[in-house]
């Protein structure tokens, strides 16, 4: 009962102790407990892991998670947004240690601006939600990719002080600042600042039939900064508040897709993301667990392009603003059951400088229904989510109001100390974005929510020992996607229509482990393969009926091999694509061959001072062993082989 | 457009169609025949060029990338045979390709105004020179001797253009200017190639088709309040007629001066429907009626071309899959239909 609620604190304890030894074993243990032992499958990275790769941006560990796709468009400022199980970015929500992050514009989030400095666990959930604790908003979508920061500690009186600087290919600089700091038992803050400048101007070879050349990305730097401010307050029984704010800023070139016999680069892209939320939690008594929360997120983006086709410089700025209001309640009346009642309640605005823009407003209420039993060996849990999304506009059409209940249930099975069975069934939408609805002439306000049923079944294999630990997964899955929201052309111009239907099913692989070979040796190892088919079964009369979706790959996997001595870590990962295609149509002339990407990283960390307060932490990686420019997009090549060096010093005072 | 060069062209066609394919054996690259030109997709670098043979069927495609051994590139918008040399507008990659009948390239033209790139769109030729809409506001003229090029600026977003006199008619569209397209047809003086004029047409004209003292104009509207029409003028007289055709979505001017419209709607869910294609007498302005005679259904209507062997090409498209094409013969009777091999098939040369 309450397990994973428990395991969350414990991640968040563990974290705050800022111990790195204390925090590795009991996130590891944590978040394999947890991926196990849920109902859907659930692949969380620990600080532990991201520090073994070397990793320091969030889509590199992504890449590596079975069932995620990372769109990459290339380089450091190239968009990339994540889907699970390739049903698109808008069925995976994103949330940033507990602030959900939208964009109601464009229903994808750029996860390039999230800094894995502040992140001690990264988790992807794919379905069914595992733990019913949670907003009612995280309940709807297909994936979840949730982000747990570092917390100040309340626990003990300590000033941390961390600096990071990372230099890097390509001209490419990333220094971060934290420092938190305790204040008498009850309160704690944190803040940081980052950022990062990189030309980006990689050089790639583009083949153009026979022909190969060697050129540089153009267009492409980025300069980005951003700052955090977390505080923390703890009155005991009285409860927990939490308040952050998170600023981050981004200019840069969008460079576009490569183009044959010429080269543009006219767009560039400034944005700026504000999230702020106020969080309280509180248990009362042993039964009552309850939670409240209260958020402000702006977006602002302004795109300019100078191409000379236009007669004047477009500029287009858009503005969203989010304001929410949470609030849940938990109930155990005994120690197998717990029902859970979540309210989510948030208002998205978007205004604009474009012509003809209809400033919509969007009101949306979620609520959740959720029931658990949780058994010695067996776990079931099931929600009901009902939706109200009320929109209106200034001027023109707006869209009928939308009212959807949406179930969805899970079990896990522990028939064996170190075997557990799942199976989740759930239905899940996401509704048209303003893009969707009113993108200029191409909009179209009659659009119905696209809907994803999905269900999942697995196995999951356990052995946890001192010296040694065994843990595989096998999941296989059937997901259906209706009412696609695609654009499709009409007389002269495109218009967005429900119209695509997509039969996703496949499995899921995974297997990892360590072997404590010797006092001074660790080794660690995980791998994963996917195999999936997408297939497009929207029109049976179609060249594409029955084709796998343009850039899905039906084999995808990824290996990491760690060897952490007492002296220094060095560690592989490789990610794996199969041939997919960049069309719907499965024909040669849109055939993208697979790859390889090899990385390695070596790293070590010298303790030294007084109490051992002081930690310089030293890593050296380079990406892309194979020096290959292969495409995840068509003609948006990724840099080539670079390397990168990160220097970290912490200071416990 | 150019009906003495059609008819140039027709013979030329019929000449060379005449010669048995692959003449050294060897040879598959198909040389004789129509081009089917490929827009491709946007950023896809995807266009390209089937050559079809409407004397057995057969069509071979990628024959560009074939011949030279490189890709097309990004957009191509039209295609222009004059005399032994085919000209290629790619308008994403912002070059102009020039073959030999066999496609290989001669050479490229990459035209420029203040050191910016052109995109070019719609190639038009007296016999002469040959004259292309460049996107950035301009039009070019191209010699044909050492294919060098001059520019003069007309309206925003040119497209398409032909000629009627001595003078070069060009749709302004403003296409890039959304909401407020552009809505002139300037008019190019052809002996000092200056704009001398601007006539005001519908909202967004993107066709033009003269014959004789007549400019048929072509526009899509603003995709809202403004409905898409076609128009003539006069240049006898100066008058601005509307013509009462509905849901023209395209136009190709034929020999002996017919216009073919095809004409395209889509119901109240945004589908589609079967296109249809009207005549119209381009020397009296009379509608001439239906087009095709054996109740052939063109669903996905996407392009009309009348090429130089004489036949009508309609492409069909539904831009997720290659398109098909539809040739048929002056009769309106279908003679073969057959897979671009690429997507989009926006012209027939």
């Amino acid at each position: 009962m309450v397990c994973i609620m428990l395991l969350e604190t414990l991640i968040s304890i563990c974290c705050v102790a800022f111990s790195r030894d204390t925090l590795d074993v009991a996130t590891v243990s944590a978040s394999r407990h947890a991926a196990v032992a849920s109902v859907a499958p659930v692949t969380s990275i620990s600080r532990a892991k991201i520090e073994r790769m070397g990793a320091t941006d969030l889509h590199e560990i992504l890449k590596q998670a079975p069932g995620v796709s990372v769109r990459d468009y290339g380089g450091i400022g190239g968009l990339k947004t994540v889907s699970v199980r390739n049903m698109g970015a808008a069925h995976t929500a994103v949330n940033y240690d507990g602030i959900p992050v939208s964009d109601a514009q464009n229903g994808q989030v750029d996860i390039s601006r999230f800094d894995l400095e502040d992140v001690a666990v990264a988790e992807v959930t794919i379905g069914m939600t595992d733990d019913i604790f949670r907003s009612a908003r995280q309940m709807t979508v297909a994936g979840i990719l949730r982000m747990e920061n570092y917390h100040p500690s309340v626990d003990s009186s300590m000033t941390v002080l961390k600096a990071r600087m990372t230099a890097g290919s390509f001209n490419t600089y990333s220094p971060y600042l934290s420092v938190f700091r305790q204040f008498g038992k009850k309160y704690a803050l944190k803040a940081s600042a980052k950022a990062t400048f990189s030309d980006g101007d990689y050089p790639f070879l583009l083949h153009n039939g026979l022909i190969s050349t060697t050129e540089k990305r153009q267009n492409s730097d980025v300069r980005s900064g951003g700052s955090e401010i977390d505080f923390h307050s703890d009155w005991g029984r009285r409860g927990r508040l939490k308040a952050k704010v998170n600023w981050h800023e981004t200019e840069r070139g969008l460079p576009g897709s490569v183009v044959l016999y010429t080269s543009a680069g006219t767009e560039r892209l400034h944005e700026r993301n504000v999230l702020s939320s106020v969080m309280y939690d509180n248990e009362i008594g042993c039964r009552w667990l309850i939670h409240a929360d209260a958020g402000f997120c702006h977006a602002f983006t302004h795109h300019l392009d100078t191409a000379p086709v236009y007669t004047e410089p477009q500029h287009s700025r858009y503005r969203q603003n989010e304001y929410s209001a949470a609030a849940r309640a938990q109930f155990s009346p005994s120690s197998e059951w717990r029902f859970v009642l979540a309210e989510d309640f948030f208002i998205n605005a978007l205004d604009s400088d474009i012509p003809e823009c209809p400033f919509p407003t969007r009101l949306t209420s979620m609520s959740a229904l959720s029931g658990e039993y949780a058994g010695d060996k067996l776990r079931v849990n099931a929600s009901v989510v009902g939706t109200a999304v009320v929109e209106r506009v200034r001027t023109g059409d707006s869209p009928d109001n939308l009212f959807r209940l949406t179930p969805m249930a899970g079990l896990s099975w522990n028939p064996h100390p170190d075997l557990y069975l799942r199976a989740s069934i759930k239905e899940g939408f996401r509704v048209p974005t303003f893009n969707d609805l009113y993108y200029a002439r191409v909009g179209n306000t009659g659009l119905k929510p696209e809907t994803a049923h999905m269900s999942n079944l697995g196995a999951a294999w356990a052995e946890n020992h001192s010296k040694y630990s065994f843990n595989a997964t096998l999941d296989t899955y059937c997901n259906l996607v209706r009412n696609k929201i695609v654009a499709t052309p009409t007389m002269f111009i495109w218009k967005m229509r429900n119209v695509g239907e997509a039969l996703m099913y496949g499995l899921d692989l995974t297997a990892s482990g360590f072997w404590q070979v010797a006092e001074w040796l660790r080794i660690h190892a995980d791998g994963s393969y996917s195999l999936q088919y997408a297939l497009d079964v929207t029109d049976p009369g179609a060249k594409n009926f029955r084709h796998q979706l343009p850039y899905t790959p039906r084999h995808a996997g990824s290996a990491h091999l760690a060897l952490e001595t007492k002296w220094f870590t060095i560690s592989y990962n490789m990610t794996s694509v199969g041939k997919r295609y960049s069309k719907g149509q499965n024909i040669k002339s849109y055939l993208m061959e697979g790859f390889f990407d090899h990385g390695v990283s070596l790293n070590r960390t010298f303790i030294f001072g007084k109490n051992d307060c002081c930690r310089l932490h030293v890593s050296l990686e380079a990406r892309n062993l194979g020096g290959v420019n292969y495409e995840i997009i068509n003609y948006y090549p990724m840099p080539g082989r670079y390397y990168r060096i990160t220097i970290r010093h912490d200071i416990n005072l | 457009m150019k009906k003495a060069l059609s008819i140039m062209m027709l013979s030329m066609a019929i000449l060379s169609s005449c010669e048995p394919m692959g003449e050294d054996g060897g040879d598959k690259s198909a040389t004789v025949g129509t081009f089917i030109l490929n827009n491709g997709t946007w950023g896809g670098n995807d266009s390209e060029i089937c050559v079809f043979n409407p004397l057995d069927g057969s069509c071979v495609p990628d024959a560009f990338s074939a011949a030279n051994g490189q890709k097309l590139g990004d957009l191509a918008q039209d295609i222009l045979r004059l005399n032994d040399e085919i000209y290629i507008a790619v308008s994403g990659s912002q070059t102009i390709f020039v073959t030999d009948t066999k496609l290989k390239i001669k050479t490229r033209i990459n035209a420029e105004h203040d050191g910016a790139r052109l995109s070019p769109r719609a190639l038009t030729s007296d016999g002469k020179k040959i004259y292309v809409s460049y996107y950035e506001g301009f039009v070019g003229e191209i010699s044909p001797e050492d294919h060098s090029y001059r520019l003069t600026t007309v309206g925003p977003n040119p497209e398409g253009l032909d000629i009627c006199g001595d003078r070069l008619y060009v749709a302004d569209s403003g296409g890039m200017a959304f909401p407020d397209y552009g809505s002139t047809i300037s008019i190019v003086s052809l002996s000092d190639f200056t704009r001398t004029d601007t006539l005001e047409v519908n909202v967004n004209p993107v066709k033009v088709a003269a014959y004789d003292h007549r400019v048929y104009i072509f526009s899509y509207g603003d995709y809202a309040a403004v409905p898409a029409l076609l128009q003539v003028y006069d240049t006898s007289d100066g008058s601005l007629k509307t013509l009462e055709y509905d849901s023209v979505s395209s136009m190709a001017e034929g020999e002996d001066g017919i216009l073919y419209l095809l004409c395209c709607g889509f119901d109240e869910h945004w589908n589609t429907l079967p296109g249809l294609i009207l005549m119209h007498d381009m020397s009296t302005d009379t509608p001439l009626g239906e087009f095709v005679t054996d109740g052939t259904e063109l669903p996905n209507a996407y392009s009309i071309s009348a090429a130089a062997d004489g036949n009508i090409y309609v492409g069909c498209s539904d831009y997720i899959t290659t398109g098909e094409v539809c040739v048929f013969s002056k009769e309106g009777r279908l003679l073969h239909r057959f897979d671009s091999g690429g997507f989009n098939p926006i012209a027939a040369e």
